[in-house]
């Protein structure tokens, strides 16, 4: 044979040995061979379990999927190229032969909120927004709109409220319509599948992948649901690569560390920060004055109250850039989730294509500064806030 | 420039400030970008300021890859995308933004895409169905209905027609309608749809452009008009190729001109032995004479460096009388060839279509297109072609 033919080949499809990796190989292939192309036909027709094709599945992905369904507590997971990929994923799948109607709260996630307006409602999908925190609210809009799913995050972004996610679910239920959580702010911490979520969504950017490296997604969901998702993951091909599912499973084995120190962290620069002269108000979960307390007090572990803060600093738009840019430790950034402590300043950033008027009504001030937590030393995160607050 | 010099010097970065440039992109693997001042990154996030913010807007490797493909297809924009039917999906609601929600989609399309057009009809997306190679046809169904966008395979999937993508775009053009193509069987080499008159190119990376068969991705470019919101959907849908991808698909374009011209000599070699054999009843290339589509597939498709037609790497044959476990007696026979899905890549491959690529379409709508139990589809690598053609030979033999 000639070497143009045999240098293709060398080396390539070996059968593993008696042996198995200790961690899960970044499988970066395309497509699987077999011995025989009968055992590929009965792969492809499920008679039975293998590969074919890395969109409809991979062995790097499968791997950190059955990690995810471990950690939410479900029976299968998709994982996606990105935390839009998974909620897209997760809204489409739930739409399929069903109304094309969604109610999702008026506090998602930027991104969440621009596919639902600038790319679902122009495709002929009804799109209903309530404040979740609002029962009554829900309930209306559910009567109204009779909608095959209802979507809402476990923390909202960034006001840090936290929906009653047990109610919700008994109204979704009662209209027959999906209930899907994106609990991409507190994994570990809350269980939605406990309270009634039918699929649970993250972005594994954030805790899960946890070092700021990898952008991914993924969808949890009871095997009731597995065949839709399939089905709708299969033909919008947000599949995710299979270094990227390596990187986030290496994450998740240290996230019940780092979710501990996240929270630590964040509940003593709460503490640390309250009756600053120089803070308007301070946002977090923990706080037994929080409006919906009573709702963290049930949902929440004791003192574990997520990673997230929301510092509404003195002086509006120009006291919160004061604070960002006398920053030296804290960075700036769109992402939450890091071992670094990272800034946002939501009115001028991921909610900047909201108007002023909507801004308000979320409360989203223009001094609100998001801070997600860093696994840092505490001391130097607080010593960091307090000479940028002096800025001010 | 020539298409082989753009291919390996497009993703290079500029020198700008600094005395050197890397000489391949970096796999930048940060999922966002830290700024100094606040006011910087809502510049960059409003476009008035050069950056990135988060690896889903933008990442300097995928921004690589997406130049190398934007001067490949003479796009306005390029997106890549986490797989080819991400960028399919993303092409289709491009092109079908404030159109009315209606495809007119060839009749022989790759079986995933079928069942994403029908599940586009979930939203009330109408599809159409159409022979390409049929023009007057194409003419009719567009003047008798409303139509969003043309859909075609630049080379169809797995009987490889050709239709004129030229005079295709013509007729579409005359109805106003856009035209988005899945240029995946042909690349940048063959032809640029963007040049004969489409709106909008669509590839599956997985295949040629990588080439080597380690990575899933997909790129979707477009002419101008159409790349703001391209890059909308790109965001808001969220099906980004991670970095690695991203790398080691513009790693793979730099030696595409090379590998295509290889693997349409090396089919074309294939198509002829296999249109001798007698335990062959038919045999589907473009570039063999008896081919409906030969003309115009020599008139569209350019030449290789030494001036020979290309006529692309795949060829789909019929074995005959043979029903499937005899075909796939004749698949279990090659020994050099790989029994898998995809194509595209260096080594040589086959794939049963009805029973994989295929199957969901169901038995009645494949008889009714031809895609029968005999059908293999076969993917030409750029082996010597001498030792390709010896393993199907002993392969077919060993039927007899």
């Amino acid at each position: 044979m000639s070497p143009q033919t045999t240098l293709v080949h060398a080396g390539d499809r070996r059968k593993l040995g008696d042996y198995i990796p200790v961690s899960t190989p970044v499988y970066a292939s395309s497509s699987f061979f077999y011995d025989t192309i009968e055992e590929l036909a009965d792969v492809f027709a499920d008679r039975r379990p293998g590969q074919t094709y890395s969109r409809m599945g991979n062995p790097s992905t499968a791997a950190l999927e059955e990690q995810v369904a471990v950690l939410e507590g479900s029976d299968v997971a998709f994982a996606t190229a990105s935390g839009m990929a998974a909620v897209h994923l997760a809204i489409m799948a739930g739409l399929l032969d069903r109304r094309q109607s969604v109610v999702a709260a008026n506090v998602l996630y930027g991104g969440s909120l621009e596919l639902l307006r600038s790319v679902l409602r122009p495709s002929r999908i009804e799109i209903r927004f309530c404040d979740f925190c609002d029962l009554e609210a829900v309930q209306r809009a559910v009567d109204e709109v009779r909608p095959a799913l209802l979507i809402t995050e476990t923390l909202s972004n960034p006001c840090l409220r936290v929906a009653d996610l047990d109610r919700l679910s008994e109204i979704a239920k009662a209209c027959g319509a999906l209930f899907l959580v994106d609990n991409t702010f507190t994994p570990l911490l809350m269980k939605p599948f406990e309270h009634g979520a039918d699929m649970v969504i993250h972005s594994a950017t954030k805790y899960l992948g946890g070092h700021g490296d990898v952008l991914a997604g993924v969808v949890a969901a009871p095997s009731e649901h597995e065949e839709i998702l399939r089905q709708a993951h299969r033909c919008l091909g947000g599949n995710l690569g299979p270094f990227e599912a390596f990187l986030v499973m290496r994450g998740v084995k240290t996230l019940p560390l780092r979710m501990r120190r996240h929270c630590d962290n964040a509940r003593m620069v709460y503490e640390g920060l309250i009756g600053h002269p120089k803070i308007e108000r301070l946002l977090y979960p923990g706080d037994p004055e929080h409006p919906d307390s009573a709702a963290v007090a049930r949902l929440f572990p004791s003192g574990q109250s997520g990673g997230a803060l929301g510092i509404d600093v003195k002086g509006g738009a120009e006291g919160a850039y004061r604070f960002a840019d006398s920053l030296r430790l804290v960075a700036t950034s769109a992402s939450i989730g890091d071992m670094t402590t990272l800034a946002l300043h939501p009115s001028s950033a991921t909610h900047r294509m909201l108007t002023a008027e909507a801004r308000a009504d979320l409360g989203i001030t223009d001094g609100l500064m998001r801070i997600s937590v860093g696994a840092e030393a505490v001391e130097d995160i607080l010593a960091d806030l307090r000479q940028a607050l002096e800025a001010v | 420039m020539k298409l082989q010099t753009v291919a390996i010097h497009s993703c290079m970065e500029q020198a700008g400030d600094r005395p050197f440039v890397p000489s391949a992109p970096a796999v930048e693997m940060a999922a966002s970008f830290h700024y100094q001042s606040a006011r910087d990154l809502t510049a960059v996030a409003n476009g008035e300021l050069e950056g990135f913010v988060y690896q889903r807007y933008g990442n300097p490797t995928a921004a690589a890859l997406q130049r190398q493909m934007a001067a490949l297809e003479g796009a306005d924009a390029a997106v890549a995308c986490s797989s080819g039917m991400a960028a399919m999906h993303v092409g289709l609601l491009t092109a079908l933004r404030d159109r009315p929600p209606s495809v007119l989609a060839a009749n022989v399309l790759f079986g995933q895409t079928f069942q994403l057009l029908q599940m586009m009809e979930q939203q009330e997306v109408v599809t159409r169905i159409v022979d390409p190679c049929d023009l007057d046809a194409v003419d009719r169904a567009l003047a008798q209905h409303e139509t969003g966008c043309v859909l075609v395979e630049s080379i169809s999937n797995p009987l490889l027609r050709v239709p004129s993508l030229d005079k295709l775009c013509e007729v579409a053009g005359r109805h106003g309608v856009p035209v988005v193509v899945d240029a995946t069987f042909t690349t940048p080499v063959l032809a640029r749809p963007l040049a004969l008159g489409a709106d909008i190119v669509v590839h599956s990376a997985t295949k040629y452009l990588a080439g080597h068969a380690d990575m899933l991705g997909g790129i979707v470019a477009c002419r101008e008009g159409h790349s703001e919101y391209m890059g909308e959907l790109g965001r808001h849908l969220g099906p980004n190729l991670g970095p690695f991808q991203c790398f080691l698909t513009t790693r793979g374009v730099k030696t595409l001109p090379m590998r295509m011209e290889e693997h349409c000599r090396n089919a074309l070699s294939v198509a002829r032995v296999l249109e001798g054999h007698p335990a062959v009843s038919a045999v589907h290339y473009p570039g063999l004479e008896h081919h409906p589509d030969r003309a115009v597939a020599e008139r569209l498709f350019q030449r290789d460096s030494d001036g020979q037609a290309m006529y692309g790497g795949i060829v789909s044959f019929e074995l005959l009388d043979a029903d499937r476990s005899a075909t796939f007696r004749f698949m279990n026979a090659l020994q050099l060839v790989v029994r898998t899905l995809s194509l595209g890549d260096v080594h040589s491959l086959v794939t049963h279509p009805a029973t994989t690529t295929h199957r969901n379409l169901g038995a009645g709508r494949r008889r009714k297109l031809g895609i029968g139990e005999n059908l293999v589809r076969f993917s030409v690598g750029i082996e010597a072609g001498s030792d390709i053609i010896d393993d199907i030979l002993q392969a077919l033999n060993s039927l007899s």
